[in-house]
């Protein structure tokens, strides 16, 4: 089947046929995430470009060699990102027993100073402080509001993601851009 | 659930479209309940607005990740297609060796059966041997014994020296069973080659033999419900096979 014709099918169908082993169906899957998920590992991960691209292949790695992992019946985008949270969540882990991990203290104290000497405010410059501002929430509360506004799921599939009722997410939600409205108080009236 | 009692269902919709002095008394209240002071929910309301903007540029992966990765899964198809070979292959020869053992079994259980028919015919010849030497004042005790009890009574004849009923089923063509009258011994293979199957043909007076040695020695085959009894008694040493349905 040619690529055009696997254009219609939703993100199941198309794991459906990788599961059946189908090559251009998996890679429509990889062209249809790949730049988001790739994003998403970056914001997640320091904005480390290397390290979200590592987190990438693995992921589609696993999608590669197990497919059948993915229940069919259920949702594809919440799985996927799913598998995404967990492998952020592992590099966490791997920096945290390196000893390399990013004090979220300092990294809050660079944004503020970041912040404080910036006079123009433009949106790219709106984007960059926030994702700084972002690397000191704690999670699951990043990760949610990451996936909420940048990833644009639904708060349902959040709730998938985080297997948690839909509403804790608007909880986290609330609370986060709250904390985040305290941090970068510049940009209130931009 | 931990952060469930959260009161503010539609705050997103809330603060895209409403400034603080737009908001109802109720929504107000909720707010306070959150411990949201009005100047927290104006910067909360600008911080949102220019998020919902963000239009972020998406970044490309590399196209190597990409060959990679495609690779990968070609190499994992092939090998599942190996693997489905070999399961195939497994359960042909699985197949062929079933065949082989069950083809085995069937062909011992038919040599085991023909090995019982000989000895059965052993075991009458030599019967029908010993019957022949047997005194008349012995005649009737060796009828209502089993042929080979009935070559241990006779021991003390000539017919054959020590003979045990294990070797008399093995050797069943030694020389002493030859040295029995030759014209005997043709009629008994004359009649073992030749059975009486119907025993409606008998005549009347062979029946009544047959009656008069019902307890004669009974040899039963467990598979084929056969019954095969002894003739011995029968001056032409006839002896008949009765199928039990």
């Amino acid at each position: 089947m040619s690529v055009p014709a696997l254009q219609p099918l939703s993100d199941e169908a198309l794991m459906e046929r990788i599961i059946q082993r189908d090559q251009q169906a998996f890679s429509m899957l990889y062209d249809r995430y790949s730049a988001k998920l790739l994003s998403y590992f970056k914001r997640m991960l320091w904005n480390n470009h290397d390290l979200a691209e590592d987190c990438l292949q693995e992921l589609f790695m696993k999608i590669a060699k197990q497919p059948e992992l993915f229940d069919v019946s259920r949702s594809f985008r919440p799985w996927v990102y799913t598998v995404a949270n967990n492998l952020c969540k592992m590099e966490y882990r791997k920096n945290s027993s390196k000893g390399t991990k990013i004090s979220l203290d300092k990294t809050a104290e660079l944004a503020d100073n970041h912040v404080k000497i910036t006079d123009k405010i433009d949106r790219k410059d709106f984007i960059n402080k926030l994702k700084e501002v972002l690397l000191t929430i704690n999670e699951p509360h990043r990760s949610t509001f990451m996936l909420r506004y940048f990833d644009e799921l639904s708060l349902k599939e959040i709730s998938v993601v985080f297997e948690c009722s839909e509403g804790t997410v608007k909880s986290r939600l609330f609370y986060t851009l709250r904390k985040l409205a305290s941090k970068l108080p510049q940009f209130k009236y931009a | 659930m931990k952060n469930n009692s959260f009161l503010i269902e539609n705050f997103e919709d809330i603060l895209l479209q409403k400034s603080f002095e737009d908001l109802y008394e109720i929504e107000k209240g909720q707010l306070i309940e959150e411990k949201i002071t009005e100047e927290e929910y104006i910067s909360m309301r600008a911080m949102f607005i220019q998020m919902k903007e963000i239009d972020e540029l998406e970044e490309i992966p590399k196209d190597s990740i990409k060959k990679r990765l495609m690779i990968e899964f070609e190499a994992k198809k092939v090998n599942m297609s190996k693997n489905k070979i070999i399961q195939i292959n497994r359960w042909f020869y699985l197949g062929i060796a079933a065949t082989i053992a069950i083809v085995f079994v069937l062909f011992y259980n038919i040599s085991e059966k023909i090995t019982y028919n000989k000895e059965f015919h052993v075991a009458q010849k030599l019967e029908k041997s010993d019957y022949l030497t047997i005194p008349n004042n012995q005649k009737e005790n060796a009828d209502r014994k089993s042929p080979k009890s009935s070559l241990s009574i006779n021991q003390n004849l000539s017919v054959v020296d020590k003979i045990q009923p294990s070797e008399a089923t093995e050797n069943f063509e030694q020389p002493e069973i030859q040295t029995k009258d030759s014209e005997k011994d043709k009629q008994v293979n004359y009649l073992q080659n030749a059975p009486i199957n119907d025993a409606s043909t008998l005549s009347e007076e062979i029946k009544q033999e047959i009656e008069n040695v019902a307890l004669s020695p009974a040899i039963i085959d467990k598979q084929q419900q056969t019954v095969s009894l002894s003739l011995a008694e029968i001056s032409e040493l006839q002896y008949i096979t009765v199928e039990i349905y």
